[in-house]
């Protein structure tokens, strides 16, 4: 017990413990100083660039959570209810993905909206373009592959949502005379808002934090936090500033934690 | 085999008391029942016995040894739970056998004894099933036999048959107390059904609120309860008032009639309802002076029958009357 | 068009969505020219053979080490946390499962950049590289041993225990002879988790990281600039059947389905 315990004190408290501390002081020629100062928050929240970086993380994250509950929504309900003998097969389809790393989901869509990619030939041979578009690097890109890398988790909520609502509901509102797209909207729906709300909460919260997919599909006019950090710590080396983002990154994850689990909380079957 | 002894035996949780203080002795081959409704202590008590929790205060004594201070692996019981507790990833034979390996006997020794008490228990073809593959009767049938096969000073049963029907459940207890007298092990049987509480025991421990009301031969707990709440809880019993003094009379020692009886208590009253029991019938009545009363009548054919509505006399001869003796200090 | 027959229709469309990527990764991996073109043009297995020399068998191998030992690490940590957690109260418990969990709560990017500076800041640079990346990979794999271990352990038959001591089992007895047989499906699903979340990590491992000890996946990112397409799509592609007949062989071994649904794991 003692061999855990030390190890997550030491490698994992203590870091983080140690990233808030250096968020708060001074960095000059990539050491950190013993000044205390709020400088480097300052520098984050007035430069376009990091200002920008923010939004798009954020704007980044809503659209991959509402994809991946728009797309992940169906396909849960699917897979819950389908009585087909290949439902096994079916699952394991749609959560084999997660084996891959996000890095190889991701140059998947390399390999498809590059300017000589997939989509590009397609769309030529098509006849509806005549010159080749660059969809890649933009937020457009980092945000479709982010909604297919994690498709899966928020499938994977879903599906746990709603298997937890009581079949009997179902029959019940049928008995009660209405039809099965009512019952649906009227009884399943309604139901199953605390998987919805927790499959985006989910997608949300990795998307903000990812790196692999905005470093590929993205570039340095798009930043988000992910690459930012990336960059100030191995790049311009500025640990102090690295750190802080690091903190905002955190905070945020965290915030995000709390809330989906008063949602979970709520979420009690009938 | 050996008695059985608890000395003001407490168990308390914060603030709540679940065995207040209780004293028994149960004797060397004797089929003890304790009876009472949930939360009176019963469970907690055999918990205690079993050494599953350590009392709040008291003493413990199996064959004269002190074991309050002993976990349950060093008192020689043998349990069956409620919920049988069969392990689910051994067979039935090895479910069975588990108790012998614990006590290192050797595989030779431990496969005959098994072979022995699965037969004892009706189940010799089924020793290679897991218990999912074995219906709640066969699985209850592999518990007792598991607690059975290592020869127990003393054995507990926890509402062993709560999750059986009942045409199993009374087949099963006739069996278990005829398993216990064939081999004489002490044994404390829990339950807050009376009717098995009667048909098993020996003698009968009724508890409530954490303490025992009244030990005896079923048949004294039944005919002569001491206190109203064993009176109320076995069977059911007419509570009256005649000359100042308490008068309970059993529904079954109770008459209708059209006309007074002769001696006796008597009291007159309408049938407001009518139970069809089967083997008896049931009639709830209200009497004149606005009291509720119960009479059963068995179903033999000859006795007249009364509508919902009519009038009639409830009477109970002087000897079918009974007086719960007043409180001891 | 029936509600059940549109709701096959689009959840097929879904699936190519989901799949498509894949297969043409799969299928470029082919291309007879070094371009990322689909449908591939020509068939050649020259990739596939670049594939498999040293410069990725390499970190293949690399990853597949660290993974395994991250695994085995992890969940021979997770046990007493898990059986802590899981079955006693105590003061502090709350802070324990935070503590626990916590990995499994903040970005792998930041317990990456945090453990880079405590190396730093330690003096121990020179550990970084595998040293670092399991150490790394342990604290951010625990959780999901702990999770499963910890529900395995709730889903215990009740009684079972009891039922031991009763027989004459001590409780190392009782642990050994029924506590452990009963959850070892969650066990197996904590390492196969760790094994899997170690192996596909890139976000942590990008920062512990150093040439030559590179995990497979940083080393795909790093090439990622330089072209080399249907070499980098082969790699790909056996990085994902590595896990996948890993997963296949233990679920074959000792059923894992139960616990897909009960794994909440973050990217």
């Amino acid at each position: 017990m003692a061999a855990p315990l030390a190890l997550l004190l030491l490698f994992f408290a203590l870091p983080n413990a140690l990233l808030l501390s250096a968020s708060f002081v001074k960095s000059e020629a990539q050491q950190l100083t013993h000044e205390l100062t709020l400088e480097n928050y300052q520098f984050l929240f007035t430069r376009p660039l990091y200002i920008w970086a923010f939004v798009r993380t954020f704007i980044v994250g809503v659209s991959v959570g509402l994809i991946d509950v728009v797309l992940g929504y169906p396909l849960a309900y699917f897979l819950v209810r389908t009585r087909s003998r290949w439902k096994g097969v079916l699952i394991a389809l749609a959560l084999a993905p997660l084996l891959a790393s996000v890095v190889v989901r991701t140059y998947g869509w390399y390999i498809i909206l590059n300017r000589f990619g997939v989509a590009n030939d397609l769309l030529l041979a098509l006849g509806a373009i005549d010159e080749r578009i660059a969809f890649m690097p933009s937020t457009g890109a980092i945000v479709i592959g982010l909604a297919h890398a994690l498709l899966p988790y928020t499938v994977l909520t879903i599906m746990g949502s709603l298997q937890g609502i009581n079949p009997n509901l179902e029959l019940a509102a049928m008995s009660l005379g209405a039809n099965r797209v009512r019952t649906f909207f009227d009884v399943v729906l309604p139901l199953s808002f605390p998987g919805i709300a927790g499959g985006f909460i989910l997608s949300f919260s990795i998307a903000i934090s990812a790196y692999a997919t905005p470093a590929i599909l993205g570039g340095p006019a798009t930043q988000v936090m992910a690459t930012a950090i990336y960059g100030f710590m191995t790049q311009l080396l500025d640990w102090s500033i690295g750190a802080a983002l690091a903190v905002i990154l955190v905070v945020c994850a965290v915030a995000l934690a709390y809330v989906a689990a008063r949602i979970g909380a709520r979420q009690g079957a009938l | 085999m050996a008695e059985l002894r608890l000395e003001k035996l407490e168990k308390r949780y914060g603030a709540t008391v679940a065995v207040a203080g209780i004293d028994l002795a149960v004797r060397e081959g004797e089929f003890m029942t304790l009876l009472g409704p949930s939360g009176c202590g019963k469970t907690t008590t055999l918990g205690l016995i079993a050494g599953f929790f350590r009392p709040s205060a008291g003493s413990i004594f199996i064959g004269g040894k002190a074991v309050a201070e002993l976990p349950p692996f060093r008192r020689d019981i043998g349990v069956v739970f409620q919920d049988y507790a069969l392990f689910p990833h051994l067979t039935a034979a090895e479910n069975v056998g588990f108790g012998l390996r614990m006590r290192k006997l050797s595989t030779a020794e431990t496969a005959t004894r098994v072979r022995e008490a699965l037969e004892l228990v009706q189940l010799g073809q089924l020793g290679e099933r897991r218990p999912l593959e074995l219906s709640g009767g066969q699985r209850q049938r592999v518990a007792l036999a598991r607690a059975l096969v290592i020869r127990p000073t003393v054995l507990l049963l926890d509402e062993p048959l709560s999750n059986l029907d009942l045409k199993l459940r009374e087949e099963m207890r006739v069996e278990i107390a005829g398993l216990q007298r064939r081999l004489g092990i002490t044994t404390v049987f829990v339950t807050h059904d009376q009717g098995e509480a009667l048909v098993m025991s020996d003698r009968v421990a009724v508890m409530n609120a954490g303490r025992i009301e009244q030990v005896g031969s079923p048949s004294e707990i039944y005919e002569r309860p001491t206190t109203r709440f064993v009176a109320e809880f076995i069977g059911r019993m007419n509570f009256f008032a005649e000359g100042g003094r308490p008068v309970a009379i059993r529904p079954e020692r109770a008459r209708l009639s059209t006309q007074a009886p002769a001696d006796g208590f008597a009291r007159r009253g309408t049938v407001q309802q009518v139970l069809y029991l089967g083997g008896a019938l049931e009639y709830r009545l209200e009497l004149a002076d606005g009291e509720r009363a119960v009479v059963e009548v068995p179903n033999d054919g000859a006795a007249p029958r009364y509508a919902e509505g009519s009038a009639v006399w409830f009477s109970a001869t002087r000897e079918s009357c009974y007086e719960i003796p007043a409180r001891r200090p | 068009m029936k509600p059940w027959a549109a709701l096959r229709a689009v959840v097929m469309a879904i699936y190519v969505f989901m799949l498509g990527p894949i297969v043409i990764t799969a299928a470029v991996s082919f291309n007879q020219s070094n371009r990322s073109q689909f449908p591939p043009r020509g068939f050649s297995l020259q990739w596939w053979q670049r594939a498999f020399s040293a410069e990725w068998v390499d970190p293949l191998v690399f990853s597949l080490k660290l993974g395994l030992l991250a695994a085995l690490i992890s969940t021979l940590l997770a046990l007493p946390l898990a059986f802590a957690l899981a079955r006693h109260r105590f003061a502090g418990r709350d802070a324990l499962a935070a503590l626990t969990l916590g990995p499994l709560m903040l970005p792998a990017l930041v317990t990456g950049v945090g453990l880079l500076q405590l190396f730093q800041y330690a003096g121990a640079r020179e550990y970084i590289g595998f040293t670092a990346l399991l150490i790394g990979h342990v604290v951010i794999c625990l959780p999901f041993a702990v999770r499963t271990i910890a529900i395995s352990l709730q889903t215990l038959p009740p009684n079972v225990e009891l039922a031991a001591a009763s027989l004459g089992a001590s409780r190392a007895a009782a642990l050994w002879h029924v506590v452990l047989p009963l959850i070892k499906t969650g066990i197996v699903a904590g390492a196969v988790f760790a094994f899997v979340h170690s192996f596909t990590d890139v976000n942590l491992s990008l920062f512990l990281a150093r040439p030559g000890e590179q995990p497979i996946t940083v080393k795909i990112l790093g090439f990622l600039e330089y072209g080399f397409a249907p070499t980098l799509a082969a790699v790909s592609v056996i990085t994902l059947l590595l896990p996948l007949v890993l997963v296949v062989i233990v679920e074959r071994v000792s059923g894992l389905g139960d616990f897909i649904y009960a794994s909440r794991s973050r990217g």
